[in-house]
Parts: C-alpha cells; sequence; structure tokens
C-alpha cells in the first residue's frame, strides 16, 4: 500500500510536468495544417489518412488521381472540344487541385501543376489565378506563385511580349511542369521562333520523366521537321 | 539499474527470436521498395511520394511491432504466468515494467533505423537532396513509438485480453492525431450554449498529442522548427511516456500473481 502511494505522489507531478511541457509547446508551436474537417476530404480514404497521421501519403494520393483524372480522355459528351484542349474540358481540375493542396498546403508543384493547366491548356484563367491565390495565402515566401499569376494575367490580355520573359524564367526552374514549357514553345512557334521552340521540346525529350508529355514532345518535333 | 539490463537484454533476445518481428520488418521494407511504383505514377514528384509513403511505411510498422511486443510479450507472459519465474527472483516489479520497456523501445529503434537506411538508399538513388526535417521526423516517429508503448503496456495490464488491448492502442493512436479537433469540438458546442470545457480540456491533456510529433507531415512547411519548441515536443514525449509508464508499475504491482 505504502509503495502504491508512493507512486501515486510520483504519477502526479509529472503529470502536471507533461501538461506544462504541452502548453509550452502550444505557446510556441501551432500545428500548420487545416482541420480534416474543415478540408472535407472526397474520399473516406484521405479522412482515415489524416486520422492515422498520414496526412501528406493522402494528399499523395489525391495528386495520383488527379493525374490519372487529367490524363484519362473524357468520355464521348466532351468530344466536341477536342480541337480546343484536345483531351476534354475537365470541369473538376480545379476542385480536385484543391483538394490535394488543401491536405497538404505545402505541395507547390500541384499549384504550379494545376495553375498552368488551367490558364495555358483550357483558358480558364480565373480559376488558375484562384488556385495559385491560395498558394501565395499558404506560403507567402514562394515567389514563384507570383511569377505564374503575372504571366496568366499577360496571356489573359494577349501580351505575350510581357508574357514571354516571365515564362523564359519559370522553365529555368527544376519544378518548372511541362505545361509551362509547352506554352512557351507553342507562343515560340507562332511568332516563326522554331530554333527556339525546338530548344524546349527537345529538353522535354531529353528531361521529362512524364512519358506523355515526352511523347506529345516527340510528335511536335517531328511535325516541325516540315518547317525546318 | 543492474537488474534492468538483464530483463532489457531478454527482451531484445525474445523479440529477435519472434518470427514476427521479421515479418513485420520485411513487410515494411518490401512496401518500402514498392514506393517507387506509386512513384512512376506520379511524374515530377517521383521523390516526394516515395519519401512520403517510406516515412509512413516507417512509422506504421514501427507502430505495429511495438503493440505486437507490448501486448505479445507482458500480456503473454502473465497469461501462461511466465512472469512468476522473473518476480521470484529479485527483481522489483518497478524493474520489470521498466525493463521491459526500455527493451521493447530498443528493439523499435533497431527497427526504425533499418527502415529508414533502406529508404534513405532508394532516395539516395533516385536523386533526392538531403533535408535536416528527414532526421527530425525519424526522431519524432521514434517519439511516438515511445509514447505509444508506454501505452500499450499499460492497456495490456490493464485488459484482459490481447484483442482489446491492441485495439485499445489502436483506438489511442488514432486519438491521438484528432486531439487538436477537441478544440474545434468545444468551439462548436460553446456557439450551442453546452459547456463542457473543462471536462474537453480534460481530456485534452489526458489523451497523448502525436500531431506535435507528425513532422513527417508539414515536411514543406515553410518556417523551421525552434530549437526550444524541439526540446518541448522531446520534454513532452518522455514525461508523457513515463507518467504510463509509471502508471503500468502502479497497475502491475496491485496484481497477485
Amino acid at each position: 500500500m505504502r509503495k502504491s502511494i508512493f507512486i501515486i505522489f510520483l504519477i502526479l507531478p509529472l503529470f502536471g510536468l507533461s501538461v506544462f511541457a504541452q502548453h509550452q509547446v502550444e505557446k510556441r508551436f501551432q500545428f500548420p495544417l487545416p482541420s480534416i474537417i474543415e478540408v472535407k476530404p472526397s474520399s473516406f480514404i484521405y479522412f482515415w489518412g489524416s486520422l492515422l497521421g498520414l496526412r501528406r501519403i493522402s494528399s499523395d494520393l489525391a495528386w495520383i488521381r488527379l493525374l490519372q483524372y487529367y490524363g484519362t480522355l473524357e468520355d464521348e459528351e466532351h468530344v466536341h472540344h477536342l480541337d480546343r484542349c484536345e483531351r476534354g474540358e475537365y470541369e473538376d481540375l480545379l476542385p480536385m487541385c484543391q483538394e490535394v493542396v488543401r491536405l497538404d498546403p505545402y505541395f507547390h508543384y500541384a499549384y504550379l501543376f494545376g495553375g498552368g493547366c488551367l490558364a495555358f491548356n483550357h483558358e480558364r484563367y480565373d480559376e488558375a489565378i484562384e488556385l495559385l491565390r491560395e498558394g501565395i495565402k499558404n506560403n507567402p515566401k514562394f515567389w514563384k506563385f507570383r511569377l505564374y499569376i503575372a504571366a496568366i494575367v499577360y496571356t489573359r490580355t494577349r501580351e505575350y511580349d510581357k508574357v514571354v520573359p516571365l515564362l523564359e524564367e519559370a522553365i529555368r526552374y527544376r519544378d518548372c511542369p511541362e505545361v509551362v514549357k509547352f506554352f512557351l514553345a507553342s507562343i515560340y512557334k507562332a511568332r516563326g521562333e522554331f530554333g527556339r521552340a525546338i530548344a524546349i521540346w527537345e529538353n522535354i525529350l531529353a528531361t521529362s520523366r512524364n512519358d506523355q508529355a515526352r511523347a506529345t514532345a516527340e510528335s511536335r518535333l517531328k511535325a516541325m521537321e516540315i518547317y525546318r | 539499474m543492474k537488474k534492468i539490463i538483464p530483463i532489457i537484454e531478454y527482451t531484445l533476445k525474445e523479440n529477435i527470436r519472434h518470427k514476427i518481428f521479421y515479418t513485420i520488418l520485411l513487410f515494411a521494407l518490401v512496401i518500402i521498395v514498392s514506393s517507387v511504383l506509386f512513384s512512376m505514377l506520379s511524374p515530377g514528384e517521383e521523390t516526394r511520394v516515395i519519401l512520403d509513403i517510406g516515412l509512413g511505411a516507417i512509422e506504421i510498422f514501427a507502430f505495429l511491432s511495438a503493440i505486437s511486443a507490448a501486448v505479445g510479450l507482458v500480456l503473454g507472459e502473465m497469461e501462461n504466468k511466465s512472469v512468476s519465474l522473473i518476480l521470484a527472483r529479485p527483481v522489483r516489479r518497478f524493474e520489470y515494467i521498466w525493463g521491459r520497456y526500455s527493451g521493447i523501445l530498443f528493439i523499435s529503434l533497431i527497427n526504425i533505423l533499418v527502415m529508414s537506411l533502406g529508404l534513405l538508399f532508394l532516395l539516395y538513388i533516385k536523386g533526392w537532396e538531403f533535408n535536416f526535417r528527414f532526421l527530425l521526423a525519424i526522431t519524432f516517429i521514434f517519439l511516438k513509438v515511445v509514447i505509444i508503448s508506454a501505452l500499450a503496456i499499460l492497456i495490456s495490464l490493464i485488459s484482459t485480453s490481447a484483442i482489446s488491448s491492441v485495439s485499445g492502442t489502436f483506438f489511442l493512436w488514432i486519438l491521438g492525431h484528432v486531439t487538436d479537433h477537441l478544440k474545434y469540438l468545444n468551439y462548436v458546442l460553446v456557439q450551442k450554449g453546452v459547456k463542457i470545457t473543462i471536462f474537453l480540456k480534460a481530456i485534452y491533456y489526458l489523451l497523448p498529442n502525436f500531431q506535435y510529433l507528425n513532422v513527417k507531415d508539414y515536411m514543406g512547411y515553410p518556417n523551421p522548427l525552434a530549437g526550444t519548441t524541439i526540446f518541448w515536443q522531446v520534454a513532452y514525449s518522455l514525461i508523457y511516456a513515463s507518467v504510463a509508464t509509471w502508471l503500468s508499475v502502479l497497475v502491475f504491482s496491485r496484481k497477485e500473481f
């Protein structure tokens, strides 16, 4: 009995210390991710992933799902849009991108990819800017989002002379999505600067790990043989 | 201390003899390697996917190995009465519990280090640039295991079967990741005129808070963690785990064999 009382008297101050330590952590640190209840994930897998402390894996799974969605042909009813964005409209592109970046607000590439696709492939400038603005809110120090927004705004107003230097800067970075490179190459092509366009496609062919992007670059290069 | 070391050694040997230890380790390494397949589905962000799946696998399998050790060894020993053989020797009960607990932590540490080396090797092949947060994430995964192992022992001493102790520990693992939501729940309840703030606060401090230690979930967070924050996070984990272990000692000292 005396032993038990001794242990209880040992536990009580230790528990007080644990509460104090927790309070000290709280004072210095706020968990930097939005609550999973606020995110309202579309799949119970992401929800359970978060409950198990696997939030970034949930974001990766949502990201892979987004890539699968964007890499697949849309159904018959969207075929009439093929001339505009080649494969479909992908109306869910923005909500899917938002889900990825709300699960992990520091996933920079997802913002750049989503913003680039929405603006340069689908001409949905407002949606692209909405996504990139969310990126700036969560990552104020990541300046590339501002660069992309500027490029998108100039693209919208068709001020290509101002777009080109911004995109030339963007493609210098390793995390630049292929969609931006293709867009710049198409501007070069339209302006008759074939050498620069070819250089970009050759760069994609040599460095990209994305099979689809490499295949597209190859087909563009084959088409350019006519111009050469 | 002299009496605790043989118990640690005994726990280590017992764990190493267990087939489940190798099964968990092998399965974890398979998952880590298979993350390469997932990374192929995500061009542009391959190393991120490998890193995330790898760290997730390390955490989950370290957790499973700690649970299986805590529940299998302590509860198993009580069920087959072999604990009496140890306690018949000049070993005090608190030495037995602390020895067992330290042994489990030791084996978990070995587990985590082996898996981390496997993951680092894979990331190195893929050309990943080393980030200091990786080490912090691994350290904090170990701290989570430090807490959950202590709780697993406590639950296995309170409960009557292996299933109930495993499910109880699993339940605490989930609750530990959502304790922050109690603040939100409190906010919602206060809005509706229900005031149970003190009750919720008590639960909040009683439950472990694993979110503090979940560095692997905010690897991309731009602000680095300050040294004092890390110090308090480590202090919190160690103190909380020692409270749980002393509670186990209290429960164990009142048991009759």
